[in-house]
């Protein structure tokens, strides 16, 4: 697994710091494997898809490059370093049933929290600090909504919120689990522009995605797996009907079952 | 038929320099609970504060018998808020060390540790009634709670605690609200989620040491939790949440104070209490941003209005 490196430094001249390089990643959840000896390198820029069933360790994955749970094994890189020290560099997008939308917070509030770790410790939310929070609800065409109590939005709306605290961070990395998780078509159309927005800009955005039929209308590059490395690449070339039965089908679950 | 012109004056801040200066340190001991409340309600910590209230029991009953055992009255404050503390601690560790190492579940954990400090401390009290040392008839405050034959100087205390309790929330005010709302958010860009959870348990447990004298260690989680309850129906924001909390806190504790005040034999806490929780009812149907009447009629201005 170590060719992509010594060939990208032949192409290229110097080595390319990929922007996420996970090598022999394990997760386990009380004796159970989630995850196992996941290799990939991502690419510098781009949209990537996380296909793959439920219960594939699409989550996991993303929560163990961001150490939220434990790694049985393997690393993780953001840029080259270890998470710990890349934390400015990267935005993180949760499901959006993992939070109580009953909490006492406006839509602008929520947003407010992407810039808290930029604001630092000891020091209180400025006017600036709403203004840009407002700039950001704006990118996601809610800034009629800044005011609101997050539980009166809708499904969607909250999605987006979520999207523009993530934006507030001004990452390079974007990790988003499930983001288009039972969201209406405006939601949808917004959310796939501010993607192809930020890889324009030259960030890399990488979505745990459930939902096969948009994948190829939404991302460029798709990593298919089922508790383990299936495939990953150029979505043209790589989410063929072979990788998606070598994903789902049955006899692979046979076998990976247990 | 009672007189009740005693209250009103004791209320206007008409008693004795003792009396006002008792009521003003209860006020700011519940301005601190109804401050550190929030988050321990936003955060869903209202069990864990009970059974470190609890577990303070076997805390108070130690410091009283190592007090005397050194020749100090058992009922000097600082050997009790010790003792009170140490065993609160060791519930609190008690309590993460089921969760985190046995597979019962959290609730169970808790549940069970609050008993069985408190059993402690009942069996302990038991033991202190036998010692003869006099004095021991006054641990049953820390039960319910008394402001009666509370000195000047304890007040003072509470109040200056109070302070350096609301001061410390407000200094990590924005991280709490982060980790109360979202905590993996919080920690997958580097906040110390473990530090400000521990961050709210020392804050909890502040106040409930701190409460101890006026409240007692059965009733002080109401006062921890109703206020924060209550403030929920007003506001839809963490800030203003605060601030209307810790006014709920700062009213329920002053009015049982006053209270207490012209009957000393009614338990302080459980005055509290009870005003807190009127507070409370009123706020359920009557709140402006989420109470039951606002919602029923008129819920579509409200909320533009707020």
């Amino acid at each position: 697994m170590l060719a992509p490196f010594p060939s990208n430094r032949v192409s290229s001249g110097i080595m390319p710091i990929p922007p996420l390089a996970i090598r022999d990643l394990s997760v386990q959840y009380g004796g159970r494997t989630a995850l196992e000896n996941f290799t990939w390198t991502a690419p510098e820029r781009g949209l990537v898809a996380i296909v793959g069933p439920n219960g594939a360790g699409k989550s996991s994955l993303l929560k163990a490059v961001l150490d939220l749970v434990p790694k049985a094994g393997g690393t993780a890189e953001i840029f080259g370093k270890p998470v710990s020290e890349q934390r400015d560099l990267l935005a993180y997008v949760p499901q959006r049933a993992s939070v109580d939308w009953d909490f006492p917070a406006t839509a602008a509030d929520v947003v407010a929290m992407g810039l808290y770790r930029r604001i630092g410790w000891l020091k209180p939310l400025r006017a600036a600090d709403h203004v840009s929070a407002k700039k950001y609800l704006d990118m996601v065409g809610l800034s009629e909504f800044a005011d609101r109590q997050i539980g009166a939005l809708s499904g969607g709306q909250q999605q987006r919120v979520f999207l523009a605290r993530a934006l507030a961070q001004a990452a390079k990395l974007f990790l988003l689990d499930e983001p288009f998780a039972g969201v209406d078509a405006v939601t949808e159309g917004v959310m796939t522009r501010v993607f192809r927005d930020l890889r324009d800009a030259g960030s890399l955005v990488i979505a745990v995605h459930h939902d096969l039929s948009s994948v190829k209308d939404i991302f460029d590059t798709v990593v298919l797996l089922n508790r383990e490395f299936i495939a990953g690449g150029p979505v043209a070339t790589t989410f063929t009907p072979d990788n998606i039965a070598r994903t789902y089908g049955v006899p692979l679950s046979l076998n990976s079952g247990q | 038929m009672t007189d009740l012109s005693p209250l009103v004056s004791i209320l206007l801040l008409q008693a004795g320099y003792n009396t006002i200066v008792v009521m003003l340190g209860a006020a700011a001991l519940g301005a601190a609970t109804g401050i550190v409340g929030v988050f321990a309600m936003l955060r869903r910590r209202a069990l864990v504060a009970d059974a470190v209230a609890h577990a303070t029991l076997p805390g108070v009953a130690l410091g009283f018998i190592v007090a005397v055992t050194l020749g100090f009255s058992g009922r000097s404050l600082p050997f009790l808020m010790v003792g009170a503390a140490l065993t609160a601690i060791l519930a609190a560790l008690s309590i993460q060390w089921i969760t985190n190492r046995t597979r019962l579940t959290e609730d169970t954990a808790i549940a069970s540790v609050l008993a069985t400090f408190f059993a402690l401390g009942i069996v302990l009290l038991t033991v202190i009634q036998t010692l003869k040392t006099g004095g021991q008839a006054g641990l049953d405050i820390y039960l319910l709670g008394a402001t009666a034959g509370m000195l000047r100087e304890e007040a003072i205390i509470l109040a200056l605690f109070s302070l350096v309790v609301a001061l410390a929330v407000a200094a990590i005010f924005k991280e709490l609200t982060l980790i109360s709302f979202d905590a993996d958010y919080a920690r997958a860009h580097g906040f110390p989620v473990r530090l400000l959870d521990l961050a709210i348990l020392a804050l909890v447990l502040a106040v409930v040491v701190i409460g101890l004298r006026v409240v007692g260690l059965v009733l002080i989680v109401a006062l921890l939790i109703t206020p924060p309850a209550a403030a929920r129906f007003w506001t839809n924001h963490t800030g203003y949440m605060t601030l209307i909390s810790a006014t709920i806190g700062a009213a329920s504790a002053y009015f049982g104070a006053a209270i207490s005040a012209v009957s000393p034999d009614t338990p302080t806490g459980a005055v509290i209490v009870l005003v807190a929780f009127t507070i409370l009812l009123f706020s359920v149907f009557f709140g402006s941003a989420r109470g039951i009447v606002v919602r029923a009629f008129g819920a579509r201005q409200w909320r533009g209005a707020s």
